[in-house]
């Protein structure tokens, strides 16, 4: 039971880092000119980061599906994401507005409240995994479907989230004394 | 059977917290549309034909506690003003215009909320007409159930409420003191 529950978290933060790491990679260069915009690094690191970040995103997600390189994956997620929450929080804390390209061109994304739970969330799963860090995982139909389904849900909670924060700015940008 | 009910669980609650998620924006996107609309600041307030509350509040004109029901001694109008909100300053030439017009016939009664610096130097840079009151606290403005000013209410001799809105300018506040049916000077 605990192995399957293991196998179905393990699919989900696969699926979900290769799906971002993808979008990422095929629009590598609006997202290095966003990092490069978010200024939380200086320039030239941040380039380096920037160009990184997608191909560590999708390496990580592979390590984890097997046994022998599952730690390395994890060191690698657990790094990207505490990461992440440190650049989200600076970018909170300045109150820029900018799109995190969390998603790369599939999906338009922006920094805010939502993408720092997302990412408090994903760390959250990561450490479980970490924490019970069994070997082998189940692959059955069921363990992937959930997996996969879970990560269907992230995706439509951020682009729920997208369009509800749209929506409000429009009614509230509406004259009140009409 | 055992796995079936474990990835139904599992499933059952992925969906529910979803679907709070979802309920939760739709709650909070109901409440902008229907509260925080122009319309909806309108329903705002005590209802037509409530009686305003009993209460003691400071007067400002007459430098000492009177009693709300004491001063409507005859059609009235209250009306609910911060001296942070720009329309309430706005608001302030039509009030004084209006209350030339009607006055002494009808009541003009002017409820100002928030910090007396604020209020002082408010009251510094405007002349506003009529009875000019402090709800230091805001009790008042609780009690009255406003939301948002500029907010008026137009009541007659009894403290019956006749009408209520959002009062931003002359037009609209002619229009609430139809309710009282008086006409001007």
């Amino acid at each position: 039971m605990i192995l399957s529950l293991y196998s179905i978290i393990m699919f989900h933060l696969v699926s979900l880092f290769i799906f971002s790491g993808m979008g990422k990679l095929l629009s590598l260069k609006d997202f290095v000119h966003h990092i490069i915009n978010f200024e939380v690094l200086p320039k030239r690191l941040s380039l380096l980061y920037a160009s990184l970040i997608p191909f560590l995103e999708i390496l990580g997600a592979v390590f984890l599906l097997f046994d022998p390189t599952r730690m390395y994956g994890l060191a690698i997620i657990l790094s990207l994401l505490i990461s992440f929450s440190y650049g989200i929080l600076r970018i909170l804390k300045s109150g820029k507005k900018t799109n995190c390209n969390c998603y790369g061109k599939w999906m338009d994304t922006k920094v805010d409240y939502f993408t720092l739970g997302k990412v408090i969330y994903l760390l959250g799963l990561t450490v479980f995994i970490l924490l019970l860090y069994l070997n082998g995982l189940v692959y059955s139909s069921a363990n992937i479907g959930i997996g996969l389904f879970l990560t269907l849900l992230t995706l439509a909670a951020h682009k729920v989230w997208q369009v509800y924060k749209e929506t409000m700015r429009q009614l509230k940008n509406k004259e009140r004394f009409s | 059977m055992e796995s079936f009910i474990f990835y139904s669980v599992i499933l059952l609650w992925v969906l529910t917290l979803f679907h709070s998620f979802l309920l939760l924006l739709l709650f909070r996107q109901f409440g902008e549309v229907y509260l925080s609309s122009g319309d909806g600041i309108s329903r705002d307030g005590l209802a037509i034909e409530d009686s305003i509350p009993k209460y003691t509040v400071f007067s400002i004109s007459q430098k000492k506690e009177v009693s709300l029901e004491e001063l409507v001694t005859k059609p009235s109008v209250i009306l609910f003003l911060s001296p942070n909100c720009k329309p309430c300053q706005e608001m302030i030439t039509d009030w004084n215009y209006t209350e030339a017009e009607y006055k002494g016939r009808i009541n003009f009664i002017t409820i100002i909320v928030g910090e007396e610096k604020k209020l002082r130097s408010m009251l510094n840079k405007n002349v506003i007409g009529g009875e000019i009151l402090w709800d230091k606290n805001k009790e008042l403005f609780y009690l009255f159930k406003v939301r948002v000013t500029p907010f008026a209410f137009v009541v007659d001799e009894y403290g019956g409420v006749k009408d209520k809105g959002l009062c931003g300018r002359k037009e609209q506040l002619e229009l609430y003191l139809d309710s009282v049916k008086v006409n001007k000077n």
